[in-house]
């Protein structure tokens, strides 16, 4: 064994391992750099080529210039002026109330002026299961109601859910129990299909989602909306 | 070393392949948005109006977009149901019924991609004039929180803590494909921006896996894949969300860009 052999007999192994790691870095390297290549191939490069101008070449339009009557400047600025005094019709004139259920806020409105705004409470969107078929979901509907009556020291007649939720027994129609007094406050504003615009006696609730479906307020908000709504008015709830 | 020589060369070859098939999503990407393009060019309605609005000046196609965006308002206000108008020249979102602004949102940054600036009046007409709707929904939060209760002593009112699932932290996000081939994604951005990030990152990543994945899967069939612009409004996390709640299951959109 000459010299050189015997020196690569010794130093082989060694070698070998340090070459295989380092294979084994590059290998890596290549790896991660080619996952960070197709990820921004699909995320950046492709979305953004699919906005320039590759994508939008010009396509040859069968325009007839001649045949395409375009509508003048003014006639344009008239449509403009006659559409927006429709849509501007379209809002009350009178006073109005906006309800949003889902940050528990009012605004009253006169025509286009915000007059009064602040927290109410609205539905809690709890389902009370009695059994597996008799429930209710505890919602405020959306959509534009009406105030179709307007009381004063409105009696609450208690739903069957009501004694459900306190597991009592459902009493008959009219029995003397389904009557509570004082628990609505002062007035209340009748939207129709049971739901009511009232006062309530849990303040420290409003502003929250924890009503049947009522819209409860506090009494100096209850009595505006009340003296300023009119019957046959508009309620938004969104 | 053999076995090395061998693995190299394998990694060479799926390399290669990869790289050219990154070249075919480009390339067929590309080619799904003038396809879409074309298409609607070749609409008849598109082609009632089908003139280059390079050829008229800036005003006129801004008038031109008002009014198109009062008569689809219009339109709207002639539904039952609440339904949304976007207007990107004052950067507002609002929530409208019967004609009447519920509430006005402003966005806190919103883009679209280059296709809607690309396409003519006809075309413009074509895709927002009518009625749009929504045809479906992904998002982060339920439209309705319902939460189930079985019947109880105590009713809700005395209890110390009341449920508010209004206060908690949570991602607000939704994409919506529109009947006209459109896709709008809302995110909503909250104060506290870290407590809904890690699950913004997966909505929004989870969705681009989906298009991706949608997107190969035509192209391995050598078909044009389907493009559908894209709508990216930011709002606050409330905003979003007292938005999407408000809106029912398919609402009606009105845009102005």
């Amino acid at each position: 064994m000459n010299r050189k052999e015997q020196f690569l007999d010794n130093h082989e192994p060694v070698q070998s391992g340090s070459r295989k790691i380092l294979r084994l870095g590059i290998g890596l390297a290549a790896a991660i750099g080619f996952i960070i290549l197709i990820v921004s191939w699909f995320l950046l490069v492709v979305p953004w080529m699919m906005n320039s101008s590759l994508a939008f070449k010009k396509p040859a339009m069968n325009v007839n210039t001649e045949e395409v009557v375009t509508p003048s400047v003014q006639n344009i600025k008239d449509e403009i002026a006659r559409l927006n005094s429709k849509l501007e019709r379209l809002t009350p004139g009178g006073s109005y109330l906006v309800i949003n259920t889902t940050e528990n806020t009012f605004s009253l409105y006169r025509g286009k002026q915000l007059i009064r705004e602040g927290v109410c409470s609205t539905g809690s969107y709890v389902k009370l299961e009695l059994d597996h078929q008799t429930s209710w979901t505890f919602k405020t509907p959306k959509g534009v109601f009406t105030v179709k009556g307007k009381l004063t020291n409105p009696v609450w007649r208690k739903p069957d859910w009501a004694f459900v939720e306190e597991g009592l027994p459902v009493p008959p129609a009219d029995h003397h129990s389904r009557f509570e007094y004082g628990v609505l406050g002062d007035y209340a504003l009748n939207l129709g299909n049971g739901y009511l615009i009232h006062g309530t006696l849990y303040k420290r609730f409003l502003g929250l989602p924890v009503t049947h479906g009522c819209v409860r307020m506090n009494d100096e908000d209850l009595e505006m909306v009340y003296q300023t709504l009119p019957q046959g008015a508009k309620v938004f709830i969104y | 070393m053999r076995k090395w020589g061998v693995l190299r060369r394998v990694a060479l070859v799926i390399g290669f392949m990869l790289l050219i098939g990154l070249l075919f999503y480009a390339v067929f990407s590309v080619a799904g948005v003038r396809q879409k393009m074309k298409i609607l060019n070749g609409q008849s309605d598109a082609q009632l109006l089908n003139f280059d609005p390079l050829s008229v000046d800036s005003t006129y196609m801004e008038l031109f977009r008002e009014k198109n965006w009062l008569e689809t308002r219009l339109i709207l206000s002639k539904t039952d149901s609440i339904y949304l108008s976007v207007d990107f020249s004052d950067s507002l979102v609002q929530l409208e019924m019967k004609g009447v602004v519920l509430v006005q949102i402003e966005m806190l940054d919103f883009k679209y991609d280059r296709f809607f600036n690309e396409i003519n009046p006809g075309v413009y007409l074509h895709l927002f004039a009518t009625q749009v709707q929504v045809d479906s929904t992904f998002s982060t939060i339920e439209k309705a929180p319902v939460t189930v209760k079985k019947a109880a002593h105590v009713s809700q009112e005395t209890k110390s803590e009341v449920p508010d699932t209004l206060k908690r932290m949570e991602a607000v996000h939704w994409v919506s494909w529109l009947d006209n081939g459109v896709r709008i994604n809302i995110e909503g951005v909250g104060t506290d921006f870290s407590a809904g990030s890690w699950r913004s990152k997966v909505f929004w990543i989870s969705q681009d896996l989906q298009k991706i994945g949608k997107t190969i899967r035509q192209i391995s069939a050598f078909k044009k894949p389907d493009y559908y612009p894209e709508i990216t409004l930011v709002l606050t996390d409330r905003d979003a969300k007292t938005i999407f709640r408000a809106l029912p299951e398919k609402p009606f959109v009105g845009f102005r860009f």
